[in-house]
């Protein structure tokens, strides 16, 4: 067996458990304590999500995972599927990817376009990128937490303030949940910042998992 | 001082030889000096190049401007003497009246560059006057292709960010262009002192500061600048880079070259040597009757080295000075004979640059006068030995026996040239290694001589009596066959190893057969624009070179154990520990290739077993790259299991890649086998290579405008720049090459000169028993050619060994043999032998034979 889920959750022992469980736990358990299946949430993105030169362990989707856990929340399994330099060109070929797994997801938090803003790249199609990725994961019951970003402030003002629009405009559009800023307390702050000054460190990951926890929560 | 003077007096009494051994030393010194010369100014051009690149001797980069703490260890190691320029570069979107896009800001001080220059389409060389005004105006210097991507030109205005800025030029052309890494957008240069205006840099925003420093011409200091900075700024977010470090291929190329150079200078080094011996040798046996007279007058052995220690070290210093002069007066005139191996901008550099240095005189003085005494030593430690009554024989010589305290002799030369080859090689191991490689090869020779002997003895047994005389002649002067062997293949192998050597290193650098330049680097192609973009190429004539998926993964255990257990973080990471974290942690980017590029070749394993099928009971297989194995510490059959997106995939390794980096092909650490990661995400990266360079920015706009998602880097700036040094390298290799052998050649005949003038007596006793002056010169020839044809052979078949020995363990290169050069090698030497062999017996052939009986004979002319 060489493709094989990080997590194998389908031991007989686990099965036999969640039958005992569930007949006598249904109806007191929230939806992520209650199914065979653990809530999967997937966190598509670029390096911030990836974790570029931090530990896989102290990138904020781990932390998340941790965090959840300590929230009571056993049941789900937190899927970074994040990857440098990656654009939002590439939103929906990895989402049908993550679909196409035996665990779909139940939670997409989509945390790309800070590689199109860093390249220039037009913000009209990054918002139809997007756009077609959220409409991809409604459609499939996968509910969606869109990931703002903001550029610095020397790509200028115009530029900045239009990307910066798209996130809320296409959050409105959508009708989906919204972080306004992922870097939020994060991104200037030297101390939070690897040497390149733009990727966190593990300092900064774990403020970045706070900021996601709270907008997630909600959806939980 | 009574040593001293009795020395000189010796010297003026033979004042005709004395002549003709400085002569002929000085011949061999100078030839080591002008290899050290042309090493030198080959290195100070190669240098001066890879200057202009970096446009400094260092630059300090950071994402922040240097604290105060930093600026004064910065300002208390480079010193307050140096020039300095400061350059900040940041990305912004930039717009005109009818577009925008993102550029690169360049902003300038009045000072930048301090190496190379920058060019412009109206203006030519923006000279310091300009860089100055670009400081005090609202104007901008802009990359030609932003005049059809802004629709700008001269004298039209660009918004960037809260200014309005007049484009006063177009950029023609930028010497330091080609440097750090690539650039993703088109730059715009603007005077730093108006970068305010635009109201870019607040908190948050994205900029690089850079300081350049133009430090010394000397490249070890500017290294030793850098080292202490990077130990006195702990920050490792604060980049130091030399003029050296500024290119990863640079880099490689001219450790190679310098160690090219490193080796001819040896070669010199010990060509010189190999003749300073020869001749204290045959010095020392000419005055081997003077000695037995003086010891037989109650001289001790002590006082009568002493005599001639003095001797030689005044001879040899005179050698040296000698040579060091004529170098000076020869040198300047040398490039314009050597105008057909060199371009008339490098013949140029070169008359500027050639000069005897400090460093090359001190060596050349030490091997003048203090390798004759060192090599003397043996022979002289060998006059407690020598009785007086050698003064009633003919032709004395002491007994070449090999005993521990003959072998111990040679220990001090062995000493004083292991240090001269760490200073000519400034470096300790290549020295060392040279220095093993020469005595192994006098090891090995001194076998072959044995071979030699014995072959001698056997064709002896002739019945023609010329051949037998010659050949008998050999065996019976054995220390002096013995030394004539050794010094002619010595020098033989030499010349026959630095040809092989510089090929071999010019086939390394040159780009493998069936890889294209390219012209572009496309990445972050999509999956589904894949067939629309290679559509869209062929309009214009170009093609994808090497188009290659990638997938992202991230490398979770190897063999079983989790790679970031391997890893023990700690608060004071050095930058070599965490470029070790790095490594470990990184994620790599994963391809599928069933076949290997011409610029990748398998060093172990097997080629992959066709598709993978899903389901299967073997893993997949890997192919992975020789040295990311290494620093893994993965083998053949290693297990590497990744995180793919969420889905783990474990794979064999079945072979090992050594892949061409300098190839500028796409390649990768670790390759999969097909069948494995075609479902997963990925996207494409590839090369295009483009016909003309219109045709390449036609190209490059239309690429902006359909697949705005695609990030395009124009790399055929960086690789014209690249391939003009490697140019410049192969033809400073081909020059030196040249000469080294040139330099060979007239060692080998001062070597047969000083063995044609040993025969003297022989010959005359010959013409005494009344042998014919055309047996008398069959019986010299007979003799040379043999030795010669054996000598050069073997120093050849030694060369051939050794270079095919780099080429597999250094290079990784194929070796062939070179039938051309070592015939040549063979041919030229064995000939050039016996042409100054006839030219140096004549003389003796024809003087009086008579006066052998009446005369103390030495064994050099006088």
């Amino acid at each position: 067996m060489i493709f094989h889920r990080r997590k194998k959750q389908n031991s007989l022992l686990r099965a036999v458990l969640w039958l005992f469980m569930s007949g006598w736990c249904a109806g007191v358990l929230n939806l992520a304590h209650a199914g065979p299946e653990p809530l999967r949430i997937l966190c598509l993105g670029d390096s911030l999500t990836e974790g570029y030169g931090v530990l896989p362990e102290e990138a904020y989707p781990a932390l998340l995972a941790v965090r959840l856990r300590e929230k009571g929340y056993t049941n789900l399994e937190v899927v970074n599927a994040g990857i440098s330099g990656s654009t939002t060109a590439s939103a929906e070929s990895r989402l049908n990817w993550q679909l196409r797994a035996k665990v779909k997801p139940k939670i997409l938090i989509l945390a790309l376009g800070a590689n199109d803003g860093l390249r220039g790249l037009p913000v009209a199609q990054a918002q139809r990128n997007l756009e077609k990725a959220i409409v991809l994961a409604k459609a499939n019951g996968v509910t969606v937490l869109l990931a703002g970003m903001q550029l610095p402030p020397n790509y200028g003002p115009s530029y900045t303030k239009e990307f910066l629009a798209m996130y809320h405009e296409l959050a409105q559009k959508q009708n989906v949940a919204l972080i306004p800023f992922l870097l939020d307390g994060v991104a200037g702050e030297a101390n939070l910042n690897q040497a390149d000054g733009i990727h966190p460190n593990a300092a900064g990951h774990r403020i970045l998992a706070e900021t996601v926890l709270r907008a997630l929560e909600p959806l939980l | 001082m009574l040593w001293l003077r009795l020395a000189w007096r010796e010297i003026q009494k033979h004042r005709k030889f004395a002549i003709f051994f400085v002569l002929n030393l000085s011949l061999g010194i100078t030839g080591f000096v002008a290899l050290d010369a042309y090493r030198g100014a080959m290195e100070d051009l190669l240098a001066a190049q890879s200057r202009e690149i970096l446009g400094a001797d260092l630059v300090l980069r950071a994402l922040r401007p240097l604290a105060e703490s930093e600026r004064s260890s910065v300002a208390r190691v480079v010193g307050a003497n140096v020039q300095e320029a400061q350059r900040i570069d940041l990305y912004s979107m930039v717009a005109s009246a009818t577009a925008s896009r993102l550029v690169e800001l360049r902003a300038i001080d009045r000072h930048f560059p301090l190496y190379g220059e920058i060019v412009l389409e109206e203006a030519g060389v923006a000279n310091a006057s300009r860089r100055a005004a670009l400081n005090q105006e609202a104007k901008v210097w802009i990359d030609t292709e932003l005049r059809s991507q802004l629709h700008v030109d001269v004298g039209d205005f660009v918004q960037i960010g809260e200014a309005r800025f007049q484009v006063q030029d177009m950029v023609q052309k930028d010497s330091g262009r080609s440097g750090m890494g690539v650039a993703l957008a088109p730059r715009i240069y603007l005077g730093l002192a108006q970068l305010e205006k635009t109201k870019l840099i607040r908190k948050g925003s994205r900029i690089a500061y850079q300081s350049y420093f133009q430090i010394s011409p000397s490249a070890l200091e500017i290294e030793a600048v850098a080292k202490k900075l990077r130990k006195e700024i702990a920050d490792p977010g604060v980049k130091i880079q030399t003029h050296r470090s500024s290119s990863r291929e640079l880099v490689r190329a001219l450790t190679a070259v310098s160690d090219f150079l490193g080796l001819v200078s040896l070669a010199a080094l010990f060509l010189a040597a190999i003749g300073a011996a020869y001749s204290f040798r045959a010095y020392l046996m000419s005055r081997l009757r003077e000695i037995a007279i003086l010891m037989s007058l109650g001289v001790s052995v002590a006082n009568a080295r002493r005599i001639y220690v003095w001797q030689l070290f005044l001879l040899g210093l005179a050698a040296g000075g000698v040579a060091l002069a004529l170098s000076a007066l020869l040198l300047p005139l040398t490039p314009s004979f050597l105008s057909g191996l060199l371009t008339s901008e490098l013949q140029a550099g070169l008359a500027s640059q050639l000069r005897v240095g400090v460093r090359s005189a001190a060596v050349a003085l030490g091997i003048a006068s203090g390798s004759g005494l060192l090599l003397a030593l043996p022979v002289l430690l060998r006059l407690r030995s020598f009785s007086p009554a050698a003064l009633f024989r003919e032709n004395a010589q002491p007994a070449l026996g090999l005993s521990l305290k003959s072998v111990t002799a040679f220990l001090p030369a062995l000493i004083f040239f292991g240090v001269l080859a760490v200073v000519q090689a400034r470096s300790f191991v290549l020295g060392m290694k040279f220095l093993a490689l020469l005595v192994a090869a006098c090891l090995g020779l001194t076998l072959l001589f044995g071979v030699f002997e014995y072959g001698t003895r056997f064709f002896a047994k002739t019945k023609s009596l010329i051949l037998r005389l010659a050949l008998r002649e050999i065996v019976r002067r054995k220390a002096a066959s013995f030394a004539g062997f050794v010094s002619l293949a010595l020098c033989t192998l030499l010349i026959g190893l630095i040809p092989q050597l510089r090929v071999l290193i010019e086939t390394d650098l040159r780009q493998p057969p069936g890889v294209t330049l390219p012209s572009l680097f496309l990445f972050d192609i999509q999956e589904e624009q894949v067939s629309d973009l290679e559509r869209y190429l062929v309009q214009f004539h170009a093609r994808p070179m090497g188009l290659s998926p990638l997938i992202r993964a991230r490398l979770l255990a190897v063999d079983g154990e989790p790679l970031a257990s391997r890893t023990e973080e700690s608060e004071l990471e050095t930058r070599e520990e965490e470029d070790r974290r790095w490594t470990r942690e990184r994620s790599y980017n994963l391809t599928i290739r069933e076949q290997l590029r011409p610029s990748e070749r398998m060093v172990a394993g097997r080629p992959f077993q066709g598709r993978y099928v899903v389901g299967q009971a073997a893993l997949p297989e890997i192919s992975v790259e020789e040295g990311f194995a290494k620093r893994m510490g993965m083998t053949l059959g290693s297990v590497m299991l990744f995180d793919v997106q969420g889905v783990e995939v474990a794979g064999k390794i079945v072979s090992l890649r050594k892949v061409r980096w300098s190839s500028f092909e796409p390649n990768f650490f670790v390759q999969f086998q097909a069948g494995v990661l075609e479902d997963a995400p990925k996207t494409y990266l590839s090369a295009v290579s483009a016909p003309t360079s219109d045709v390449k920015t036609v190209l490059q706009n239309g690429l902006v405008a359909q697949f705005p998602n695609v990030s395009i880097v124009d790399v055929s700036r960086i690789l014209e720049k690249i391939l003009q040094i490697f140019d410049k390298m192969q033809r400073v290799m081909q020059l030196l090459a040249v000469l080294t052998t040139g330099v060979g050649f007239l060692l080998l005949i001062l070597l047969v000169h000083y063995e044609s003038l040993a025969m003297r007596w022989e010959l005359n006793l010959l013409k005494v028993l009344g042998a014919s002056y055309a047996k008398v010169y069959a019986l010299t020839l007979i003799r040379f050619a043999w030795i010669a044809l054996a000598a050069t052979t073997s120093g050849m078949a030694l060369s051939c060994g050794i270079a095919a020995l780099l080429a597999h363990s250094v290079f990784e290169l194929a070796w062939s043999m070179s039938w051309g050069l070592t015939l040549s090698v063979i041919g030229a030497g064995t000939s050039l032998s016996l042409v100054v062999a006839y030219l140096a017996s004549r003389k003796v052939v024809r003087e009086r034979a008579l006066r052998v009986l009446v005369a103390p004979v030495s064994t050099v002319a006088e």
